[in-house]
């Protein structure tokens, strides 16, 4: 189960990663519940691995609220994973990457 | 300092987002300490240090349970002797290697 | 005996406990399958509804300054399994409508749920069916291995993905070194989608030492079926996931008949 615990206030912002699956977005659920129950104020959620406009509709469905950004399927991390490198050394100009540059900035100007 | 914290399901790609975010911060010129909290800590990879090394990371806390039930280690000295270099701007520490009572 | 399902988080190990307790009960075996996840699933893909019936409130009392069972193990799953369409009959952990006051289980606020998920761990160790099967599907990484949830004997399968961080989690695994002797390690490749996956997966396990029992294809009917809801065992038998179980299921039956009866385990 993964529960963030401890010193929640002393965190400034939880990004929530879900998948367009149940049991994913079922946990995203539940840290986004907690986030919030824990005084965590910025909440952002990322919906990973969107394939197509039905990936979306499935996890509008599950998880109930729209999220903040969408990371599409990636070949380029798929093969970063593959051979164990990060994704942002292996192609840092991925569309993956691209979004994680608007996050990364957002969080931190 | 900004606490930044990615959680989600295992297999839903956090690990791999709070990897690249942290390089990202990095080359945006932040210092970054990257924690992996996970009871099957992977992020070493996220973050561009290889299988092996990360394989090899030590965990703080099984360093730290043989020494005793209370520790009261100031949490800067920890990640002093726990921390290891991890590319420019990031280092991370990994809190366990097995067993952990917060994953994710 | 007892199959125990490990690996990475999202490596697919719900999916295949599912699978591989369907394969079995098709054959006419009796099966027990054991859902460990805090977020339930595998009702799911048996076909079952989420709730929280298949929970085990109320099952273990704290007496003496230790926990047991009310009855017996084969007593509890005798009266809390439910069985799903193809007669797999099962038990959760999990709790399928969690809210906030749900998260801090403690056993003062809500002693019904703790005393629940103490029989559930109980259960999960020890309980076995030697002339059936137990399938215990556990929360994806090290945790609940290192709980002891894996029990004594039988059969653990590690479920790896052809990529570098399944591959380290499988070698995990294999490094935790206290497992029992009466205990075979094995494992099954998952969402193999290319002979290069496969050919990965070969060197990377044989240099870690694990024997790779099957080889699951990567199968979009199963990945769409899960994103819709719908339970697997609506699938076709005939898909190449279901196929390549009927593989896992010959080396577990062989495993079976080739584990000496223990009494009084």
């Amino acid at each position: 189960m993964t529960v963030v615990r401890g010193d929640e206030s002393q965190i400034d912002a939880l990004v929530v990663v879900v998948e367009p699956y149940p049991r994913s977005a079922e946990v995203g659920r539940r840290l986004l519940e907690t986030a919030e129950a824990n005084g965590i104020t910025r909440r952002i959620v990322v919906a990973n691995k969107i394939g197509d406009d039905e990936d979306m509709e499935a996890l509008r469905r599950f998880l109930g609220v729209e999220p903040d950004l969408v990371i599409p399927r990636d070949s380029a991390v798929q093969l970063a994973d593959r051979v164990g490198t990060s994704p942002f050394d292996h192609d840092p100009a991925s569309p993956a990457v691209d979004v994680l540059r608007d996050l990364a900035t957002a969080l931190v100007p | 300092m900004n606490k930044i914290a990615v959680a989600g399901k295992g297999g839903s790609g956090k690990t791999t987002v709070a990897g690249v975010l942290a390089r990202l911060f990095a080359d945006g010129g932040h210092d970054v300490l990257a924690v992996d909290a996970d009871n099957n800590p992977n992020l070493g990879i996220s973050l561009g240090i290889g299988a092996e090394r990360t394989y090899a990371l030590v965990g703080t806390r099984e360093e730290l349970l043989p020494l005793g039930p209370a520790i009261a280690s100031p949490m800067e000295d920890l990640v002093d002797r726990f921390s290891t270099e991890a590319g420019d701007n990031v280092r991370i520490i990994q809190v366990s290697k097995y067993d952990n009572f917060a994953p994710g | 005996m007892r199959v125990v399902l490990l690996g990475k988080g999202g490596s697919g190990k719900s999916t295949l406990a599912g699978l591989l307790a369907t394969a079995l009960a098709d054959g006419g075996d009796r099966v027990v399958a054991l859902d460990a996840d805090s977020v339930p699933g595998l009702a799911q893909v048996l076909g079952m509804e989420p709730s929280d019936d298949y929970f085990l409130a109320g099952m273990a009392v704290r007496e003496h300054g230790g926990w047991h069972l009310t009855v017996s193990p084969e007593e509890t799953v005798a009266q809390c399994a439910r069985e799903a369409p193809g007669g797999v009959r099962f038990v959760q952990w999990g709790n399928a409508d969690a809210h906030m006051k749900d998260f801090e289980i403690s056993r003062r606020k809500f002693p019904d749920r703790w005393s629940g998920q103490v029989a559930f761990n109980t259960i999960a160790r020890s309980y076995d069916d030697e002339g059936g099967w137990v399938v215990v599907d556990l929360y994806g990484g090290t945790l609940q291995v290192a709980n002891g949830l894996a029990g004594r004997a039988g059969v653990a399968v590690v479920v790896v993905e052809p990529f570098a961080k399944s591959v380290l989690t499988a070698r995990r695994f294999f490094d935790m070194g206290e497992w029992p002797a009466a205990l075979r390690l094995v494992a099954v490749a998952n969402k193999v989608a290319s002979d290069d996956d496969q050919a990965y997966l070969d060197a990377e396990l044989a240099a870690i030492g694990l024997p790779l029992w099957a080889s699951i294809p990567a199968d979009p009917a199963i990945a769409r079926a899960e994103r819709d809801g719908r339970p697997l065992v609506t699938l076709d038998p005939d898909t190449p996931a279901r196929q390549a179980m009927s593989g896992l299921v010959d080396r577990l039956r062989q495993a079976a008949a080739d584990t000496p009866v223990t009494a009084g385990t």
